[in-house]
């Protein structure tokens, strides 16, 4: 992204040093064009007054927030900007500018938008990007504007407030070793009772058009003299089910400072997403649980909204809170992955999982991860 | 024409405009010349994708190579340095013209326009820069509207719905329409505003426009002092300032319908261009009255009888010439100098409207003799003869009298011819006038006019007919004062302060002088309508209306016109502020003598004024605050007292200053809400508030202390400055 300049003298000073420039040799020397050099600015500060205030009046601003973020991606918030009445004068030049505060974002920039008239609806975005998971709070949008000469300023704040989950980071996971999860499991596809094309059958039915040849029962058809179809099971995709293992406090992780441990545990968690993102692509079943905080408890299931609920109770994982000793939670049939922040610790239960510990990952995955 | 190409055209117009000013300031048509074209190089050059930029480096190299040409020429003049300063502004607004066309570079080039115009007007009053400036003022406001529009679309638009040269997606009609209508409106009011600001700007405070300015700008000095110098290098200035009314009540009428009115006379020429009022000159005073009162020597049975209104203080009273007798509206002491014929005031204290009688026709002379020039320059001497030579008259005077007031006579005839003749030429504008230093001029602005340019107005004129006439013996002096040719309505003279004039006079004889006006009457100022019919003519006097109006009424509107504009647009305002400061101390002192408070009693009871009004003003604020809330809370008769809920007002002000504005549509507890999301450090307090609120409000009562109030308000402020959760 190209770095932008920004102006270093801001209009106002510009303003006052134009005005100190001019008006004393105004006033000692009697030049009438400077006094009316003079006049010129004095005129414009009174328009450049009055013009943003007028252009303000009658302006609304709803907010139209994305589900959620994530950390690293940019995430636009678009603002509406609305004028059902107003001044006449139409507005120019408004910047949106947001109070946020919760996690960390970078703006990269606000939104304005150009102009809009009495009865116009027009849309500006902002575009942030979260540095932090956690919760984005949105505590108010203030719209200004120094239109027409810039040297005020003036803005109102009109937006309440709203809040954004910011999902974490996730990075790329090999392949190998979400098929390796995946065999600590059931071993590969099974069939559940569920409509579908695969391979097995469960029951039969008249043949509808559309139905292909091979799924005809043509001995059963012979024998009621009609076209009947078999009824096939759908396949079953792999389960999956993350356990991230927060049970040791910050302070216990085998970590040289408090820090490095706090790095190591929020990399634990992205190391999780990550899981839970790859299998959702994957076309598993994911669940997860967490261990040491209290969080809800996903049972593996697919779907985007599944994989979201997922990621925002990760977004949300509090790490200054007292860790409590929970005990897994008894698995059902699913490939297991315990992720620990800083070194694999044998977990009961768990023996067949997949223990992977966020330092070795990150470790072994380059310098460029987090 | 989209609103880049609106920028850009109008930038670029700018700072050629500004190039071009500061050119015609410094009166450097090379530089005016070479910064044009280099402007318009500049932006054939750097436009388009393909556009040439200079480096960072280049910028620099070039900015020092003209900082040191500026340092060498100040060093060089370190007198004047505001040339050499317009000049490294000029190089550097040409410099910056080729480099980069960001935003920044945009902005500080209209800074850069800015500081030479500033800097061009503390050089220059040419009538063309004030062209230049009026055509550039008003672009300068439409390239800083559209600035703020052309910041916000290349910084902030490029990232919807533009291409990936970054260039800002385009505005659409309708913007564009309403922009251009704003661009209007803004300068319609930008002009009318910066006109009444320019108009009511206290000139008190500026001086005197021809102390401040003399190095460039004199105002015409005929009929307001009483001595007279002959300045070079400047331009005369004069305004349609009214100075008298002058009526004629009986008698007849002077003469072409045209009233001269004297104020002085000077005969003693010191060199070097100054002329003074012989020493021996001496006023005898005398009183006015309000009935006649003679003080000449000359009374006739039937005089003309002028009444005159001054209408501006003046040191010495105009009146025509023979003037013998002077009935005042009020006493006032008057000095009548019997020599030169003239009447003065005391400083501030002349009266408003006097009358005096004049013997028509006659300008006595008193025994005593005058000084003159005491070494006439043996050029000017020899030029007085071969004019009287080329007229066939002798180079002296004939002894018997009689013969030599014919002389005389034909002697200043001839002279008057001479400087009429076409080889002089009348102008205000002398700033060229005596500077060229490489023609070996002389340094006597007499001989300089008379013989080496002949360029001047009414005031060499009359000094070069007063030379030439001393030169050969013949005694003259000159005269300064007005020559009135407007009537009003009521068929008064209405003398103005451009009519101020200098003309001669010259003694035929032992006992009358005789007026004689050697400047040709084609000054601009002199004229009427163009006589010209011609296409070329018709132009000229638009331009000699244009810088009468330019010289006259914009760079020669001082606290004078603005006193006559003030008179005439708001009559009685002086009047109504003067009765209102009467009854003012009227009553202090009423007050006074009622009570004997004395100077001390005055400054309490000006102190309990005071106090008055910021009650007045606080008890105001209050109204409004409550009226606000009463409105807010819909809070009709009866429901509760508004004092009851006024700690809501307080606390709606204490969140709207943290950044919290409570919209219009949100419930207090719905507000109540968000606050405890962005503040949940005052969540607490502000619930309890809102909790009381709801109570008082829909009358279920509520026994809450005012101080348990202040507590939870104290709460809530401690709250906000807690700051926001973190993350």
């Amino acid at each position: 992204m190209t770095v932008r300049r920004s102006i270093a003298v801001r209009p106002s000073i510009a303003f006052v040093l134009a005005l100190v420039l001019v008006a004393p040799p105004a006033m000692l020397r009697g030049n009438n064009l400077l006094v009316l050099l003079m006049s010129l600015v004095l005129a414009a500060a009174i328009i450049g007054l009055i013009g943003p205030r007028l252009a303000l009046r009658g302006l609304r601003v709803n907010r139209l927030l994305p589900r959620h973020g994530k950390v690293g991606e940019s995430m636009r918030i678009r603002y509406r900007i609305g004028r059902t009445h107003g001044s006449g004068m139409p507005a120019f030049a408004l910047r949106v500018d947001e109070h946020l505060g919760g996690a960390q974002v970078d703006i990269d920039h606000p939104a304005w938008v150009l102009h809009v008239a009495t009865g116009d609806t027009v849309h500006g975005d902002m575009h942030v990007t979260p540095t932090q998971r956690g919760k984005v709070m949105l505590n108010g949008a203030t719209l200004g504007t120094g239109f027409p000469f810039g040297l005020w300023r003036r803005s109102k704040t009109l937006a309440g407030a709203r809040e954004v989950v910011v999902h974490p980071r996730t990075v790329p996971v090999d392949r190998a070793i979400m098929r390796s999860i995946r065999g600590r499991g059931l071993d590969g596809p099974r069939s559940g009772r569920h409509r579908g094309h695969g391979e097995e059958w469960y029951a039969t039915r008249p043949a509808r058009p559309g139905d292909r040849l091979r799924d005809i029962a043509w001995r059963i058809s012979a024998h009621r003299d009609e076209l009947i179809a078999l009824e096939r099971t759908t396949p079953q995709p792999p389960r999956i089910r993350v356990v991230l293992d927060l049970r040791r406090a910050t302070a216990e992780l085998d970590e040289s400072d408090l820090d490095a441990a706090r790095e190591r545990e929020e990399q634990a968690i992205t190391l999780a997403a990550s899981i839970l993102q790859a299998g959702h692509e994957g076309g598993d079943e994911i669940g997860m649980c967490v261990l040491g905080i209290p969080a809800a408890v996903h049972a593996p299931r697919r779907g985007s909204l599944h994989l979201d609920r997922m990621l925002s109770t990760l977004a949300l994982l509090d790490l200054d809170t007292p860790r409590v000793n929970t005990a897994p939670p008894k698995g059902e049939r699913a490939g297991a992955v315990v992720v620990q922040p800083d070194r694999v610790r044998p977990l009961v239960g768990f023996n067949d999982a997949l223990h992977l510990s966020a330092r070795t990952w990150f470790q072994r995955a380059g310098a460029d991860m987090p | 024409m989209t609103i880049d190409r609106m920028f850009n055209w109008s930038s670029a117009t700018l700072m050629l405009l500004s190039v071009v000013g500061a050119g015609v300031a410094l009166d450097a048509p090379w530089l005016l010349l070479a910064g044009g074209m280099l402007v318009v190089i500049a932006r054939l050059v750097t436009d388009g994708p393909r556009g040439r930029v200079i480096g960072r480096r280049m910028s620099l190299a070039t900015t020092l190579a003209a900082a040191l040409w500026g340092v060498w020429r100040i060093a060089m003049d370190p007198g004047d340095p505001l040339p050499a300063i317009v000049t490294f502004a000029l190089c550097l607004a040409v410099i910056k013209c080729f480099e980069n066309r960001t935003m920044e570079n945009e902005a500080e080039r209209i800074v850069l326009c800015f500081l030479l115009i500033a800097l061009a007007s503390m050089v220059s009053v040419e009538a063309l820069f004030g062209l230049v400036f009026m055509l550039w003022a008003p672009l300068l406001c439409t390239v800083l509207l559209l600035f703020q529009v052309q910041y916000g679309r290349r910084t902030f638009g490029t990232r919807e719905g533009s291409d990936q040269s970054g260039t800002p997606p385009p505005a659409g009609p309708m913007a564009r329409r309403h922009l251009v209508n704003v661009i209007g409106v803004s300068l319609f009011l930008l002009v009318m505003l910066s006109a009444v600001v320019f108009i009511v700007f206290p000139r008190a405070l500026t001086g005197n426009l021809a102390l401040a300015s003399a190095a460039s700008i004199a105002r015409t000095a005929a009929g307001t002092t009483n001595h007279l110098e002959l300045v070079s290098g400047t331009r005369v200035l004069s305004s349609d300032a009214e100075v008298a009314l002058v009526t004629q009540i009986a008698g007849n009428e002077p003469p072409g319908g045209v009233l001269r009115l004297r104020t002085g006379t000077m005969s003693e020429y010191t060199g070097r261009g100054e002329w003074h009022p012989s020493p021996l000159a001496e006023e005898e005073p005398i009183t006015g009255v309000p009935m006649w009162r003679v003080f000449g020597s000359t009374e006739v049975e039937h005089p003309d009888e002028f009444r005159i209104e001054l209408t501006e203080q003046l040191n010495w009273l105009p009146v025509p010439a023979g003037a013998y007798a002077i009935k005042t509206d009020r006493f006032t002491r008057i000095g009548w100098d019997e020599m030169r014929g003239v009447l003065s005031a005391p400083p501030h204290a002349a009266p408003e409207r006097y009358d005096v009688r004049v013997a028509p026709g006659v300008i006595p002379a008193t025994p005593f003799v005058e000084t003159y020039w005491a070494w006439p320059d043996p050029d000017i001497r020899r030029l007085a003869e071969n004019i009287l030579t080329r007229a066939g008259l002798p180079t002296f005077g004939p002894a018997s009298v009689r013969d030599r007031e014919a002389w005389i006579k034909e002697a200043a005839s001839a002279f008057v011819a001479h400087l009429r003749s076409g080889k002089y030429t009348y102008t205000l504008d002398l700033t060229r006038v005596g500077q060229d230093d490489t023609l070996q001029l002389s340094r006597d602005p007499v001989t300089r006019f008379l013989l080496e340019e002949p360029v001047g107005h009414c005031e060499y004129f009359a000094a070069g007919f007063t030379a030439l006439a001393q030169a050969v013996g013949i005694p003259a002096r000159i005269v300064t004062g007005f020559v009135a040719y407007d009537r009003d309505d009521q068929r008064r003279w209405v003398v103005r302060d451009r009519d101020a004039h200098a003309w001669s006079e010259v003694l035929i004889n032992p006992e009358q002088w005789m007026a004689y006006d050697a400047t040709p009457a084609a000054g601009p100022l002199f004229s009427g309508p163009s006589a010209d019919r011609s296409i070329l003519g018709q132009l000229q006097h638009i331009r000699s209306r244009l810088e009468i109006w330019w010289y006259g009424d914009v760079l020669g509107y001082d606290a004078s016109a603005q006193r006559l504009l003030a008179n005439t647009w708001l009559p009685g305002w002086r009047q109504s502020i003067t009765d209102g400061w009467r009854t003012i101390t009227h009553w202090r002192d009423r007050l006074d003598l009622a009570f004997g408070f004395g100077a001390a009693g005055t400054i309490w009871l000006m102190v309990v004024c005071g106090l008055g009004v910021v009650g007045v003003i606080v008890l105001w604020r209050r109204r409004v605050r409550r009226r606000a809330l009463v409105r807010l809370l819909q809070l009709s008769d009866g429901v509760c007292a508004v004092a009851d809920v006024a700690f809501y007002g307080e606390l709606l002000h204490m969140l709207d200053r943290a950044g919290l504005t409570k919209p219009r549509h949100a419930s207090p507890l719905q507000w109540c809400d968000t606050v405890e999301a962005a503040r949940p450090a005052a969540a607490v307090s502000m619930q309890a508030l809102v909790g009381v609120l709801y109570r008082r409000r829909f009358g279920h009562g509520d026994d809450t202390s005012a101080d348990a109030i202040k507590h939870h308000l104290q709460g809530v402020a401690e709250g906000i400055a807690a700051g926001r959760p973190s993350a």
